[in-house]
């Protein structure tokens, strides 16, 4: 029990899950204050990038839904980290974390960009893609996730 | 001649190989990786999974003995006439045949460093990275060498962090399938091998601590902390992530500092490295034979007069309609695959095979596309799902059948996961009817 829970704890710390988890309680106790305080009026569209553009949210966009939607195929086989770490790629990078983040919600995007050493290091080979037995395309994710 | 082979899975690559051998011009057009490279280390013409409903028998159902998997082999291939083996094996001694096919790929594999060890006569124990216990026959250098009835005492390497892995409750089912085979009368244990601090930041990423393995820094580092796991006699059982290509090489040092046997156990998605690393000796093999690959999806045939003479292809990445290459070619062999490949798709809500349409059947013979893959689908786990043997049927020469019956391409093979009425997960099968149908197509194809 213990030791899942240390493993819970060290895997937040190593994908920087912590501001991620502090974004999602900043916003969940932003999201009733705001509503309090500033009743919607208005553009709706102008109300929400008031409140929460801040935090890195925008709007859904049909190109992130699409790769939303391809990245949905994952089988989590993990054969695009195998072919990034055969090709070198940087050390902390792994592919299969981008598509499995953006298969999520929409907040785990903000994680990517969180994590910038990783997703930023990506040098674009496109071996990921090039493997993808599900024909996801991991390059377009990874570049989605780090210009965020 | 010239002949296009369609999918680069075991099957493919296989044909490939055998229509280079007899002096061919082969092109293999792949779009990736297929479910050979999500295969768990072993080749299983015949294996069996005692403890599970399904597959085949482990003993004669009249005198209880442990049939050898030589037998099992007739066995399927004899209870189900359309079976790809029942095609396969018409006429021939399965035992010689799994032999051939055995040293071929020995030969085309070894110079990666994978060699396929055992054989029909007897089952080889292997322990999965859940610690499930399969019966099985032919397996790659890795698992291969982890048989446990040859074992005094075996130990579970337990790598702390390593996703994917944990080895007290891989434990607890070895020891309890160990003993309801009865296997039992072996000491079990889990050794702990603390990684040194390079070494532990690459435990959550398992490909990267396999290409690492691979370097002269980290065994000098690993190399004091895996003395202490030495015992006369003892078998150490490793997770599988061994080295991203030549696992030979990580296990003889491993054999080296700890004096003893070592071996990975069975390992599939999310640990696929045993997959990969058989999908990239077969792409080496491809090249050191001289066979042309071409990234890319075939995206329709062209025939004249009863023969395929040419496949259109799109490239990786391309956008469907976006115009593509073209091959003519003399003879072509379809190994596309089932799901993960592309072989059957669903095409508008109904299940299809997308290349020439072919009609394609379940265990029982009915005819199952333009079936919804839902309605194929049973609720229950360990059961026969239709859906999961659907496949296309060929004559005694590999040809797929059309709908009449009659065969609508002189020229065309079929091999691998396309052929229907076996499901490989439920009989395990492995990928035995990948490299017998696979061989098989390429010496056919060959011959026209």
């Amino acid at each position: 029990m213990l030791r899942g829970y240390r493993g819970f704890l060290r895997e937040l710390s190593n994908t920087g899950g912590w501001r991620a988890l502090a974004l999602q309680l900043r916003v969940g106790a932003a999201h009733v204050a705001r509503r309090w305080l500033r009743p919607p009026d208005g553009d709706p569209v102008q109300g929400f990038l008031r409140n929460y553009g801040a935090d890195g949210f925008r709007l859904p966009d049909p190109e992130r839904a699409a790769l939303q939607l391809a990245a949905e195929a994952c089988l989590v086989c993990g054969l695009c980290s195998a072919e990034c770490a055969r090709v070198g790629g940087a050390p902390r990078l792994d592919p299969r974390d981008a598509v499995i983040c953006a298969a999520r919600l929409e907040i785990d995007w903000i994680r990517l960009r969180l994590e910038e050493p990783a997703s930023t290091s990506c040098a674009g080979c496109r071996a990921c893609t090039l493997v993808c037995p599900a024909a996801i395309p991991i390059d377009r994710i990874q570049d989605a996730g780090a210009s965020f | 001649m010239t002949a296009v082979v369609v999918g680069g899975g075991l099957a493919g690559c296989a044909a490939a190989l055998e229509l280079r051998e007899r002096g061919c011009e082969v092109m293999l057009v792949r779009a990736g990786p297929g479910s050979t490279a999500m295969s768990w280390g072993t080749l299983d013409v015949a294996a069996a999974s005692p403890l599970r409903r399904g597959g085949l028998p482990l003993r004669d159902p009249t005198t209880g003995r442990a049939l050898a998997p030589a037998r099992r082999l007739l066995g399927v291939a004899n209870a189900n006439t359309a079976h790809p083996y029942a095609t396969l094996l018409r006429s021939r001694s399965p035992e010689s045949e799994v032999k051939e096919a055995a040293v071929a790929l020995d030969g085309w594999l070894a110079p990666s460093g994978l060699r396929v060890l055992g054989s029909l006569e007897q089952t080889r124990w292997l322990a999965d990275l859940r610690g499930a216990v399969r019966a099985a026959d032919l397996a790659f250098t890795g698992a291969g060498e982890g048989d446990l009835a040859s074992a005094v005492e075996i130990a579970l390497v337990d790598v702390p962090g390593l996703g994917g892995f944990e080895a007290r409750p891989a434990l607890r089912v070895l020891a309890a399938e160990l003993a309801a085979l009865g296997l039992s009368r072996r000491a079990l244990r889990v050794l702990r091998l603390e990684l040194p601090p390079g070494l532990a930041a690459l435990a959550s990423q398992p490909a990267r601590l396999a290409a690492a393995l691979e370097t002269a820094p980290a065994r000098d580092a690993l190399g004091p902390l895996l003395r202490p796991l030495a015992a006369e006699g003892r078998l150490l059982l490793f997770p599988p992530v061994l080295g991203l290509e030549r696992v030979d090489r990580v296990l003889a040092w491993l054999s080296d500092t700890t004096g003893c046997r070592c071996a990975e156990l069975l390992g599939a998605p999310p640990l696929p490295l045993a997959g990969y690393r058989l999908d990239r000796a077969l792409v080496a093999a491809l090249g050191r034979a001289g066979v042309g690959v071409r990234a890319g999806r075939v995206t329709s045939i062209e025939t004249e007069g009863g023969r395929a003479v040419g496949v259109g292809i799109a490239e990786p990445g391309a956008p469907d309609g976006a115009p593509g290459a073209a091959l003519a070619l003399d003879a072509l062999v379809l190994a596309s695959g089932r799901f993960v490949g592309g072989g059957i798709v669903e095409r508008d809500g109904r299940l299809a095979e997308p290349l020439l349409d072919l009609p394609l059947y379940d265990l029982g013979g009915r005819r199952v596309d333009g079936l919804a893959p839902r309605r194929l689908v049973r609720r229950d786990y360990e059961g026969e799902q239709p859906l999961f043997a659907a496949g296309a049927r060929t004559d005694a020469r590999l040809r797929p059948l059309g709908p009449d019956g009659a065969v609508p391409l002189a020229n065309a093979f079929a091999a691998g996961d396309l052929l229907g009425s076996f499901d490989p997960a439920r009989d395990r099968t492995g990928l035995g009817v990948a490299l017998l149908s696979g061989r098989r197509a390429g010496i056919e194809a060959a011959r026209c």
